[in-house]
């Protein structure tokens, strides 16, 4: 059984993409057929994070318009057996789709795919009544802070409102050192506001922007420690029951000077 | 008051077209307020069904702005929207900012000297995206031409003589993401074409600065156009009906190269004066 899953957040910059690229290869690594597809017209980036840019020839719009078949558009990625990306037009506006366009181009993938990811523009406008036309449920991410939080509890009612119930929070950019000092939201907080199951959490981690700005989503290398929390986020999306390792900064002498060295970041309690 | 033929209070005066009712708003009235304008000045529902044409009068165009006042129409008032009228020059420099070309009519034309605008005929129209029978991405990591850096390069042909007659574009900014550029011609670009950005002509590619972007030179077909820039970083080129994408960054050279198809293979050169060959 296939299904369509899209990466929301209404707010910019909180990691929709990343989470995207990340979780998408990730369920390629696990053997899932996987298309990740970029609703982000006329200003993409999905295919820039999975280093896969200098490869596109047709577009999602191209498709749409017919001037392609929808297979000539996917490119697949090279680095996984059964990863494809669907790109968005940059050269084109989001009203140059229609939700009923998206409606059957998800419907056409998810005959071939047995998970369709939709990447979500920012705001809840034209580019976000297309993305969730096809979706049969949300993954919403959120960094803590308080403008995240509350255009994600927006997000969580016009979900509801367009019938896409339970959407599951992924918790992005999150510092546990900063959270222990009390300068940074904790998850149960934010858990309480908006009050929607927690599907993982992602420490803030130089990693991510190195991964992106290489094209190589974190997944590909299993050191990463935010690759690891994603391919949990994975496990997870595919139903699997995992723990929720609790993460703490070590406070200790050895503990900070590692961190210092850059050598244990932190320490994952399970 | 230039409510010019709204029948609901005028039903003597007889709409100048037809079917389509012209509903002109006053100069005087911000476009924020045509709703509310709307609802003054007609009965209720005498708009549902019917074909409107909005004349926005001196006004400039401004894209969402009328995509904003067309969806008014039809959602508040359930008119059809069947045209807009507005002023010729506004109009003109409208269709100049989408294109982002300078439009000149016909009539602006004698003006101009002959010999500087030659008529030409193109037997296609530039269509974009290329036709399907374009050359596929290979799959190889290194691209199509993963060695083409390293080929010795065969004898340069003797120079063609240049089709007569074949226009030349200039354009005198960088290409930022998103922009497209495309002309039946030459194009010569004085600045950048920076990534996500396109050039598509049917003729040859002329960057006097970084291609970074994707280039299409010979868009109809043609197999003998080249493309150059003083650095020639792209995305992708495409000259005629073969795709390519440079190899990795680690061969990058920071000089004037050029593109062209030898034996259906897009070779990249260094660029140097015919006469220092």
């Amino acid at each position: 059984m296939s299904e369509c899953i899209v990466i929301t957040s209404g707010k910019g910059g909180v990691g929709k993409t990343t989470t995207c690229a990340n979780i998408g290869a990730g369920l390629a690594l696990s053997g899932r057929r996987t298309v990740v597809v970029d609703a982000d017209i006329g200003l993409r980036n999905l295919d820039v994070v999975m280093g896969l840019e200098n490869r596109i020839v047709y577009d999602l719009v191209h498709a749409i318009e017919g001037e392609c078949k929808l297979t000539q558009a996917l490119i697949r990625d090279k680095r996984v057996e059964g990863l494809y990306l669907l790109p968005a037009a940059q050269t084109r506006d989001k009203n140059a789709v229609k939700p009923e366009d998206m409606k059957k181009l998800v419907a056409s993938l998810k005959e071939d795919f047995d998970y369709v990811l939709i990447d979500c523009p920012a705001g809840i406008e034209q580019g976000f009544r297309n993305s969730i036309a096809g979706a049969d449920r949300a993954l919403l991410v959120t960094t803590p802070e308080v403008s995240a939080i509350r255009d994600a509890d927006r997000i969580i009612g016009l979900l509801e409102a367009h019938e896409i119930p339970e959407p599951k929070l992924i918790i992005n950019r999150y510092r546990p050192g900063m959270v222990q000092r009390g300068d940074m939201m904790n998850k149960e907080d934010i858990l309480e506001i908006l009050a929607i199951d927690l599907i993982g959490l992602i420490p803030d981690h130089e990693d991510v922007i190195i991964s992106a700005n290489r094209g190589l989503p974190a997944v590909f290398d299993p050191r990463s420690e935010v690759g690891r929390a994603f391919m949990r986020i994975t496990g997870r999306v595919q139903g699997h029951q995992l723990p929720f390792p609790s993460m703490e900064e070590d406070t200790t002498f050895w503990g900070t000077f590692k961190r210092w060295m850059g050598l244990a970041p932190l320490r994952e309690v399970v | 008051m230039s409510l010019s033929a709204l029948d609901a209070h005028a039903p003597e005066q007889p709409p100048v077209y037809r079917e389509d009712l012209i509903l002109a708003i006053p100069a005087d009235r911000s476009l924020d307020e045509l709703r509310s304008w709307i609802q003054e000045h007609t009965a209720p529902h005498s708009l549902a069904g019917r074909r409107v044409r909005l004349d926005i009068g001196s006004r400039a165009l401004d894209l969402f702005e009328i995509r904003r006042l067309v969806a008014l129409l039809q959602d508040d008032f359930e008119a059809e929207n069947s045209g807009l009228i507005a002023d010729r020059h506004h109009i003109h420099r409208f269709a100049e900012r989408q294109l982002k070309l300078d439009l000149y009519a016909h009539e602006d034309l004698d003006d101009v000297a002959p010999e500087h605008i030659t008529s030409v005929d193109l037997d296609d129209t530039l269509k974009e995206p290329p036709p399907p029978a374009f050359f596929p991405v290979t799959e190889d990591s290194g691209g199509p031409d993963s060695d083409f850096l390293t080929r010795p390069s065969p004898p340069i042909a003797p120079a063609r003589a240049e089709p007569s007659g074949r226009r030349t574009m200039s354009l005198h900014r960088t290409l930022r993401s998103g922009t497209v550029v495309r002309f039946d011609g030459d194009v010569v670009i004085f600045g950048d074409v920076n990534p996500g950005a396109q050039v598509i002509a049917a003729g040859n590619v002329t960057i006097m600065g970084a291609l970074k972007g994707m280039a299409h030179a010979g868009a109809t077909g043609a197999d003998d156009c080249f493309i150059f820039a003083f650095e020639l970083h792209p995305t992708q080129i495409r000259i005629g009906r073969k795709i390519a994408i440079p190899p990795d960054e680690g061969n990058r050279r920071d000089e004037p190269e050029f593109a062209r198809l030898v034996d259906s293979q897009i070779l990249i050169e260094p660029y140097r004066a015919r006469s220092a060959r």
